[in-house]
Order: structure tokens, then sequence, then C-alpha cells
């Protein structure tokens, strides 16, 4: 079918404006991902003003109630709202997300790129990762909490160590090709001094996957963050968290399901949502994959 | 030109000097460059010409030491530019003059530029480095530059990004690059390879005027003998590390004396054949016979003797010194010129 210039040219156009759906039609995975979690967010940074109730407030009469118009989501076995509970878990779990990706990215990043660029302390460097890597991630945290007063900052400690490994492992494996490319030599040949080869030439393209594994270890942290709470080596009990709260909740599963249930159905989606971000961001700034689709 | 006149009478920007870049491996050592002399005039443009593997880029990057130590060892030899020992430089003063004073294009333009960063910063970058300019001349004098390479629309063209460019633009900004602090010297390390015929000779024409402007001395490492012939005005043959022949390009070109520059230059498909042959009739494209030999362990006699069609019991025995044979004209071979 032959077009006339102007269907053409209107339909250039059209690319040229490009509509706000056609970011939604091009990067679906990344625009549900990212709105889900900037939900989540929002409800989470809005508890104290949402939460119809103090989260940690007991009220001995309304223990172990049903869903109803005043307790959304039902009471805990001490009489808690589980509805401003969750919401206020919330935080914890944005929280630990966050700064669990961003200590283990800066780190993994520190460390990577020695190993990246220095032979002997590659070796040395690569089999302390691989031992780290040898022990299960959960262990070696509940050994560190174990150790440590339990408080959000040492959860995201002791959360963000056994993510290191993986990300120096990224960080080397990406300076190791990076920097036999062309045109870090040729930033060599006009003079650039070492640590700025590094900062200007080496970082700033390992930086899309660097992205890309932070988002995957954020949502693993949230993970990572009930499941130290649920076998109480997490997050402290006054703190409400989603953890905690199954962990809480585990004991009466019989008499109120609703006390597991809605932490669970909230820790779930925020994963997911995190998850579906990396990977349309992995699709968006990955050129090799986003062209094959 | 008198060859025998001192090299200081011939103005000499770089000399080298016996260069050895030898490499450690595991089964011995590598004589990837065992022992090449030759002398960079100033405002001249030497070809340097050889197989894959002769040691011509490992010539190049030695000049401005690219190459990472270890595995590399500088055996021996000199490195003098502007009569100082480049070698005896010291990393800060080597920072100095690599992109300032010496500045080097490299072969592939599709990855010889950093996709992250727009081509007006990248060009402007040796001039940011060595003369510190701030942020607004270093973009007035990227558009520059970029005006200067035959880049249309250079205001908008640097804050683009490489991949906006195509393969002969992207050379031509890693040209401008290479020539925004006006250095002395440019090392052309196979600049037109990666790129197709009618683009290659805009490229070389670019760097010829830029040669003019400028009043740059241009090293052009190449295996093309036609890059050679369109450019250069003196040639250095290299062969398994060394130097075999060097000439002055027209009498290169007219009367090689050196069995393998001969087999080079018949090895070079030619359209002019003698009107009316038919196509069988026409010669065979000439090959050398043979592999390059491993540079591994010392080689004893001429390193060309095993390919070598005149090659007597006395080139498998020592190794031939080079010989005037009068213009400039230095050959080593035993059984080649006038004799």
């Amino acid at each position: 079918m032959a077009l006339t210039l102007a269907q053409i040219e209107s339909r250039v156009d059209m690319e040229g404006r490009r509509p706000w759906w056609s970011f939604l039609r091009r990067h679906p995975l990344l625009v549900i991902g990212g709105g889900l979690l900037v939900i989540m967010a929002l409800v989470a940074l809005a508890a104290p003003w949402i939460a119809p109730h103090n989260p940690i407030d007991m009220n001995v009469l309304q223990r172990l109630k049903a869903p109803s118009a005043a307790h959304l989501f039902g009471t805990d076995a001490m009489g808690r709202d589980v509805f401003s509970r969750v919401l206020w878990g919330g935080r914890v779990s944005l929280i630990v997300g966050i700064s669990v990706s961003l200590l283990a990215t800066s780190i993994g990043v520190l460390i990577g790129m020695v190993a990246g660029f220095s032979r002997m302390a590659d070796a040395l460097v690569m089999r302390l990762m691989d031992g780290m890597m040898a022990i299960p991630g959960i262990l070696l945290a509940v050994a560190m909490m174990a150790l440590m007063r339990a408080s959000i900052e040492t959860v995201v400690i002791a959360i963000a160590v056994p993510e290191i490994p993986r990300v120096v492992r990224l960080v080397r494996s990406l300076v190791l090709v990076i920097r036999e490319q062309p045109y870090v030599q040729a930033a060599e040949a006009i003079g650039t001094r070492f640590h700025w080869v590094l900062l200007r030439h080496v970082l700033p393209n390992a930086v899309a996957p660097l992205i890309v594994q932070g988002t995957f270890i954020s949502a693993s942290a949230v993970l990572f963050e009930a499941y130290l709470s649920f076998l109480g080596a997490g997050t402290p009990p006054e703190i409400p968290s989603w953890g905690n709260m199954m962990a809480e909740g585990r004991a009466v599963v019989q008499l109120a399901f609703n006390i597991i249930l809605f932490p669970g159905i909230f820790l779930g989606l925020t994963v997911l949502s995190i998850n579906l971000l990396g990977d349309g961001l992995r699709d968006m700034l990955d050129p090799k994959i986003a062209r094959r689709l | 030109m008198d060859a025998l006149t001192s090299s200081a009478a011939r103005d000499a920007i770089v000399e080298i000097n016996d260069l050895k870049v030898w490499f450690a491996s595991r089964d011995g050592i590598v004589r990837a460059v065992d022992g090449i002399s030759f002398d960079l005039l100033r405002g001249e443009t030497l070809g340097i010409v050889g197989e894959s593997g002769c040691g011509k880029s490992v010539t190049a990057m030695t000049m401005l030491q690219l190459i990472p130590s270890p595995p590399s060892v500088i055996a021996g030899g000199a490195i003098r530019y502007n009569g100082a020992d480049l070698l005896t430089f010291d990393e800060e003063r080597l920072r100095a003059i690599r992109g300032n004073e010496i500045s080097m294009i490299f072969q592939d333009p599709m990855t010889s530029l950093n996709p992250v960063l727009t081509v007006g910063e990248q060009i402007a970058e040796p001039a940011v480095l060595h003369r510190r300019l701030d942020k607004h001349a270093a973009r007035e004098l990227a558009v520059e530059m970029l005006q200067k390479v035959g880049i249309p629309e250079p205001r908008r063209r640097a804050d683009e990004y490489p991949h906006q460019f195509s393969g002969g633009m992207r050379q031509r900004a890693m040209i401008a690059a290479a020539l925004a602090c006006h250095p002395k010297v440019l090392i052309a390390d196979e600049p037109t390879t990666a790129l197709d015929v009618t683009i290659q000779a805009q490229i070389l024409e670019l760097m010829l005027n830029l040669k003019r402007e400028y009043g740059t001395s241009i090293i052009m490492i190449t295996h093309d003998l036609g890059v050679v012939a369109e450019t250069c005005a003196r040639v250095v043959v290299m062969y398994a590390g060394r130097k075999v022949e060097e000439a002055a390009a027209a009498e290169l070109f007219s009367t090689p004396l050196h069995p393998y520059t001969q087999g080079l230059l018949s090895a070079t498909p030619r359209l002019e054949t003698a009107p009316g042959t038919r196509r069988a009739d026409r010669p065979r494209l000439q090959e050398i016979p043979g592999m390059v030999p491993t540079l591994k362990g010392e080689a004893i006699g001429c390193s060309f003797a095993p390919r070598c069609y005149k090659a007597t019991a006395i080139c498998r025995e020592y190794a031939p010194r080079l010989e005037d044979r009068g213009n400039g004209h230095v050959v080593s071979c035993f059984n080649c010129g006038s004799a």
C-alpha cells in the first residue's frame, strides 16, 4: 500500500511527539513495577497520617478481632490494629530495601574496582568473596545479628554484607571488560590520570548493569528483612515490620489468619514491584536485550 | 636528501635507536620489536608497513609507553623526542607529553570513543587536561575542531553522543581530539583500516591537510601500501620485529630491494594490465609463501630466510646488517641490491 506524503509526515510527527502512553507501551514492566512501588512507598511514607490507630497501642478488649470497619485488617493477639501496623511496617521494608542496596553496591563497587585493576588484590579479594558466598546469606546475617544489638541499622548491615560478594563479582567482571576497551586506552594515550580514567571512563560505563543489580538486591533485602524478623533475629519487636507481624501471627494462625495474610500480601506486592522495575530497567538500559525485543 | 648526514642536520623530531621490546610469556621471551631504528623528521609523514604481528603497533605504543609492563619489557634502545630520551621519563613527565605533544589515533573509531560522554567533551579532553581549559572554552574548542575536520553543524554535533556518529565521522572526531592540543607528532595506528575505501580517501586527505596547517609530523602505521603511496614521504618496512628496508616512498615502489618488500608489492592487486589481455592471461596475484615466524626465542640468521626465494646458506646462519644503497635507501639483505 502506497502512502501519501502527508500520511508519512503525520506518522513521523507522531513518532517525534511521543504521546505519554508510548513509554508505557515500550516499557510496560518498568511502568507497572515503578507505579506499584511508588504507591507502596507513598503509603509507607504517609503512615503517620493515614494510619487510623497507633501501631503499638495495645487493647486487651480487642484481641484477635476479624476485619471490620473499625479495624480494616482486624487486630492481633495484643489487640493492635493490623492495618496501621502494615502501613508502618512498610517504612522498615522501604528503609531496609534502599539502604541495603546502596550500602552493598557502594562497598561492592570499591572492592570490585580494586580487584578488577590490581592483579595482586584480585586473587586475594576474590578468594575472600568466594569464601563469603559459600556461607548461606541467611546464616551469615543471623550470626551477625547475634553479635550486634538489634536495630534497623544492624539489620541493614547484616543483610548488606552477604550481598557484597555478588556486587564485587559483577563489578570486577565489568572492569575487566571495560579496561580493555579502546576508549580507555585512548584516554590513557592523551595523558589522563589513573583515578580520572576510573571515574570518568570506567565507572560510568558500568552504571547500567549496577542499577539493575541494585534493584534486585533491594528486592532480596526486603525479603531478607522479613526472614530475619520472622526468625526473631531481625527488627526489634517494638518496631512493627512485616516479618515481625508474621512471626507473631504464626502462633495464632488458626484463630486469626488475617494477621499473617495482610503483611504477606504487602510483602509479596513490594518484592514483585521491585523485581518488575528491575526487569524493566534491564530491558531499557541494556541495548543488547532491548534490541532483541 | 642525503641519508649520510647526521640526524641533527636532518632535523629529526623523533629518533628511535635500536629499540627492543620483549614480552615475557609462559613459554619464553617474545621479541616483538627486536632492535628497530628510524628517525621521524619535522613535518614529515613516515610510513611503517608490515604484516600483522610484525611489531608496528608495539613500536608505536612504546613511544608513549602505553603497553603494560609486565608483561612487556623494554630490553634496550632509546626513543629520543627533541633530543630527550622518553624511556627515562617518569609517569608524570610522560603524561605531560601524551596527547599534548605526541598524540595517537587508534584503528577502530567505533570503540575508541567513550559511549557515555558527548563527542564534544571527548574532543576537548586533551586540552582540558593539558591546558586547563574551562567548560566554556573547552566547548568552543570542540566546536572549532569539529569544524576543522569537516563535520557539518559542529555546534549541534558537539553535544551528540558517539552512537549518533557514523564510522567516518567518528574517525574525524578522533582526529579532532588528537589534534586539539596541536601536537608535534601524531601517531596514526591503522587510521583507515576500519573504514570503507571512499571514506579512507577523505580521512587521509583530511590528515594531510591538517598536517600542513599545524606542521605536525605523522607516523602512519599501516599494512595498506595504497595508504603509504598516497600519504608518506618515506617508508620503513618491518618484518618480525626488525626493519628490513627503508627508502623514500617513490623509490621503494619503483625499486624495492628486499625480497619481502618485493613480495608485499607483488601481492597488491593492480588495475592496470595491458589492454586487450584476456582474463585468463592476466598475471595471478602473487603471495608470499609460508607464515610469519614465531617471535619466541632468539632469531638466528635472517628472519625472512625461511620464506625467501633468494635465501642462501649464509642467510640461515647470520643476520644481515642494514646497508645503505645510496639515496637513503637502506636494506638488510645479503642477496639483493647492486650485486
